[in-house]
């Protein structure tokens, strides 16, 4: 039996005008339907009547297309007051007035899709469709679109959210915060039909006299819901009468059965009006796959951070999802002074400072595992190479199909198993051991790289309920960002032009979260008067692009120069590294509208080597002309020269091909072959910071 | 005991705040005062006020105003003060002294000096914020909330220092109010928010009056013959509830709000007004405000939303 109503709207343009909201709220969607349907002032009765059944629906679920803040910019426009100064258009600046623009960027091929579950089927289901045929807009005037819309069962529609690319944002009208969108209630569609008739009526003239009066018409009715409402997390500290109370790590499974079992008897005890739903969601006791979503759960936090943190467990987090039937104070109650072991759980008073060891504020793209994580069992043993290397694909498709559970939709890009702890402190995968449920098989610690940052906890595999599979976030200086061109590149495009684009999108992503503070050099490479920055010692981003692999580069200048970022350096590249986290569109001008995606530089990467012998693979262009040479040998003194300023070995330089531009201006593709084998990446000459000048190993 | 209840929007701050007016000035007026609103019936919601007596509290309370007499105060002991008053006629000219009566006759206004320290709050920057009383038949209201220099936000929405006086928008409104008072008094207590006049200047509580130009597609402040209806009753009852109860700042351009169900007394109004968490029968809101003229400046209201649905 359909229940769900899908509406999947599309946009003409990959932009949206409307103020305030993204992603458009759900009462901006039904004003849209609304005005669709109307004919002239009024609406048709059949319209009329779905439109007020569909107001008191509960709010819908919105999955939008992965979008980003445009810039902001003040259009300066007349108000309607011609009148004002008497009619002369000469004199339009006097009525100017600033109106700030700044709209949402999406891929225009992704719809937006809006699913409505009614309470009960609605009279005349297909007027829905009807309706949603009639949209022309959402937004503003300029945010031309069209919508579609279907009756759906619910698996249908839960599938083909799942498949959307985008985020899917959920209400929760029960929840204490989250994103507020406005949504239709009881009353929505009278309020916009009173607004729309007394809009016609602001102006009444009494009397005879010149004199206009000037009333308001009434505001429409909508109510906020919080949407994408985040978990609650209340960290319990172990304590006993002479202070922290020390769980070992190996034991984590049996502190959380402890305290679980303990909280659930505790409220079943004081006449908890919910004993079932405390045994079902609270214990797991005969909780089904739809519960999932609902569970609370306790994590232990190993005490880590600092080299010698002995990994001992100290605290408990306990996490409310927002869909969580049973209230979080109730919970807390419960948890409250709990005794476990010889201690007391203490709930610690403020945000726990190791929570941020497991909750990083900006999210992290290299995840390690402190407990190891429980997966399905796999044949442990292989005699050879090849059955070795099935078991870690097949362990490592498990740990794929983890994140899926846990409701992770980005895949790691490079996955690390192993038995071995992370860190000297740690402890071997065998050792968390419970059988028969958890046998030292299915075991196994984890390391997992994302292509974009991951919000914590994170907690995997089939013992995530009783504090197995916890991964720690690992900080690292993203010293070379790559994106792979997915689509949309022209077959003229040249390297210059394509990075002089990515250069400009990384200062205008930067900038927008500085503000009005002026961007460093570092991201410009011009100084603070605004020239080039010229004393050669390259401390600025270089922008590079590899053509064989369809790969735009970002380089860090530690990278360039093989030495640690200083400290500056890491704040510029952890606030680069947040900025260009979503860049999936590049607007380049004659090389395109390129479509991008990240792309981590796994080892073995012909860009970084190890090799003596080095191939160009953009032109290289020569910092200055020894005018007393050939050009070839001109060429080869260059990159020779180069090479010495910044510290290398000479290498031999081979001239592939040469050209002169009609200036003069010398390109070239050179082969180095260096006296010893070097790492990448090589990037030289006048160009080196602009598209130009990279090199790859060559066989 | 005489009850008596008048029709009210809730998504209206203006009006809610109005009738926390009414039940401040019932129960100065008229005494044993309570009050609250009634949702029961979706397309009709109502405040509901009873007082001591056998008079309509509601027809009780305009009656007052429509007599009352109006003044701003000043205190002799901190006339000494009133120095820093004085403007420049032009910008390039010397601070002139303050002259009481050419305040009184710019503003159409008047200031009672009476002995001893009259303000609540630190000796005011300009003569905006001075308090103002309204008197009648030997009762006396109170309005000093917008110069309130606590930690509780005073929600003053309309121009500083430079701009009118609030004593003198109070006595503006009532003026325009008052031979309607006279004249229909039956008829306004029943419905006394949906009075409209021409309304120059209010303290912009409701949203009905003020505006961003932006928004409405035109400024009507720069049409000579475009007068904005307003109205004054809810503006100069909001301004009496303000004073005991302030929604609950969220941002400086965002409060939140709640009403109570019930016939609750002035105390627990007040609370439910500033969103207090109480067990009651409540509803929440959320208004956004804007700038209606240079930001910094004067703030108006530009719609409430329902934080749940009740």
């Amino acid at each position: 039996m359909p229940r769900v109503l899908l509406l999947a709207i599309r946009f003409h343009d990959g932009r949206y005008h409307g103020a305030g909201d993204w992603p458009p709220s759900p009462f901006r969607l039904f004003q849209a339907l609304v005005a669709a349907s109307a004919r002239g002032g009024t609406l048709r009765a059949e319209d009329e009547a779905a439109l007020r059944l569909m107001e008191s629906w509960p709010a819908p679920v919105i999955a939008s297309p992965p979008s980003r803040r445009g810039q902001a910019v003040s259009l300066y426009v007349p108000n309607n007051d011609l009148d004002a100064v008497k009619g002369d258009l000469a004199r339009i600046d006097k009525i100017r007035t600033a109106k700030t623009v700044s709209p949402w960027l999406f891929d225009p091929a992704i719809p937006l899709l809006y699913a409505w579950t009614p309470p009960d089927p609605p009279p005349d289901p297909q007027r829905f469709p009807a309706l949603a045929e009639r949209l022309h807009q959402l937004g503003r005037g300029i945010d031309m679109a069209f919508a579609t819309a279907e009756w759906l069962d619910a698996e249908t529609a839960a599938a083909r959210l799942a498949a959307h690319p985008g985020p899917v944002h959920r209400p929760d009208e029960s929840a204490p915060r989250g994103t507020l969108l406005r949504c239709p209630t009881a009353g929505s569609l009278g309020s916009l039909l009173a607004r729309h008739g007394a809009q016609a009526r602001r102006f009444q003239r009494p009397g005879s006299g010149k004199e206009t009066l000037f009333v308001q018409p009434p505001r429409a009715l909508s109510r906020q819901v919080p949407y994408d409402c985040p978990p609650t997390h209340l960290v319990y500290v172990l304590r006993h009468t002479s202070g922290f109370r020390l769980w070992p790590l190996k034991e984590v499974v049996a502190l959380v059965e402890a305290a679980r079992d303990a909280a659930a008897t505790r409220l079943i005890k004081n006449g908890h009006p919910q004993p079932e739903t405390i045994e079902r969601l609270l214990v797991g006791r005969g909780a089904g796959p739809a519960d999932i979503p609902c569970r609370p759960r306790l994590i232990p936090l190993p005490s880590i951070g600092a080299t010698y943190a002995d990994h001992a467990v100290r605290r408990l987090l306990l996490e409310i999802p927002p869909q969580c039937p049973i209230r979080a104070d109730d919970l807390d109650w419960a948890f409250s002074s709990l005794p476990v072991g010889n201690a007391r759980l203490v709930r610690a008073e403020a945000a726990d400072r190791m929570l941020r060891h497991y909750v990083p504020e900006t999210g992290a793209r290299l995840w390690r595992s402190v407990t190891p994580v429980a997966l399905p069992a796999v044949e442990r043993r292989g005699r050879t190479g090849s059955e070795r290397r099935a078991r870690e694909a097949s362990l490592a498709a498990s740990l794929r199909q983890a994140l899926r559970h846990a409701g992770l939709s980005d895949h790691p890009v490079a996955i690390r198993l192993q038995r071995e702890p992370f860190s000297g402190r740690g402890a071997r995968a065998e050792a968390f051991a419970r059988p028969p449920r958890f046998p030292a098989g299915r075991l196994i610690h984890a390391e997992l790289r994302f292509a974009t940052p991951q919000r914590g906890p994170l907690v995997l595999g089939d013992g995530r309920w009783l504090g197995l599979g916890l991964f720690r976030p690992i900080r690292e200086v993203p010293g070379l960002l790559a994106f792979a061109i997915v689509d949309g590149l022209a077959k003229t495009a040249d390297p210059e032009t394509l990075a002089r684009a990515l250069r400009r999108a990384a200062m205008a992503r930067v900038q927008e979260t500085l503000g009005r503070e002026t961007l460093p050099g570092f991201f410009s490479g011009h100084g603070e008067d605004g020239a080039p920055l010229r004393d050669g010692t390259h401390r600025h981003l270089a922008f590079a692009v590899d053509p064989p692999r369809r790969r735009l580069l970002v380089i860090a200048p530690h990278v360039l120069e093989r030495r640690e970022a200083t400290a500056e350096e890491r704040a510029h590249l952890e606030r680069l590294d947040a900025a260009m986290a979503d860049l999936a569109e590049l607007r380049a001008g004659p090389a395109g509208l390129l479509r991008l995606a990240a792309s981590p530089i796994e080892e073995g990467d012909p860009l970084l080597g190890p090799s003596r012998v080095w191939a160009s693979l953009t032109s290289y262009s020569p910092t200055r002309h020894a005018k007393r040479l050939s050009p070839a040998e001109a060429l080869a003194e260059d990159c020779r020269a180069e090479c010495r300023r910044r510290g290398w070995p000479e290498p031999e330089v081979e001239v592939l091909r040469a050209s002169e531009g009609p200036r003069g201006g010398l390109r070239a593709e050179l082969r180095l072959t260096f006296p010893v084998a070097r790492e990448g990446p090589l990037l030289l000459g006048r160009l080196a910071h602009r598209g130009g000048g990279l090199f790859a190993a060559a066989p | 005991m005489a009850e008596a209840s008048i029709p009210v929007d809730l998504f209206n701050p203006g009006q809610v705040f109005a009738c926390l007016g009414l039940l401040e000035a019932s129960e100065v007026l008229v005494g044993d005062t309570e009050g609250g609103f009634d949702w029961s019936d979706p397309g009709r919601v109502v405040f509901r006020l009873r007082a001591a007596g056998e008079e309509n509290p509601v027809r009780e309370v305009l009656a007052f105003l429509a007599e009352a007499d109006v003044t701003a105060w000043l205190a002799d002991a901190e006339a000494f003060d009133i120095a820093r008053w004085g403007k420049p006629a032009r910008k390039d000219k010397p601070a002139e002294a303050f002259s009481i009566s050419g305040w009184e006759a710019k503003w159409n206004a008047r200031i009672r000096q009476v002995p001893g320290p009259v303000f609540p709050f630190p000796f005011p920057d300009g003569t905006d914020v001075l308090p103002a009383l309204l008197e009648a038949r030997g009762r006396r209201l109170v309005v000093d909330h917008w110069g309130d220099a606590t930690r509780r936000d005073p929600f003053k929405l309309w121009a500083g220092a430079g701009g009118m006086p609030g004593v003198a928008i109070l006595t503006r409104a009532l003026e325009l109010v008052r031979p309607k008072l006279r004249d229909d008094l039956e008829a306004i207590a029943d419905d006394p928010f949906g009075l409209a006049e021409r309304l120059p200047s209010g303290f912009r509580l409701d949203w009905r009056r003020d505006y961003v130009a932006l928004d409405i597609g035109f400024s009507p402040n720069d049409h000579s013959a475009i007068t904005m209806l307003g109205f004054p009753l809810v503006e100069v009852l909001a301004v009496i509830g303000l004073q005991n109860a302030r929604p609950q700042r969220l941002r400086h351009l965002e409060y939140r709000y709640a009403v109570a169900a019930g016939l609750l007394p002035p105390t627990l109004l007040r609370a439910a007004l500033g969103a207090a968490d109480l067990p009651l029968a409540m509803r929440r809101f959320r208004m956004r405000l804007g700038w209606p003229g240079q930001e910094g400046q004067a703030r108006c209201i530009l719609e409430a939303f329902e934080e749940r649905a009740p």
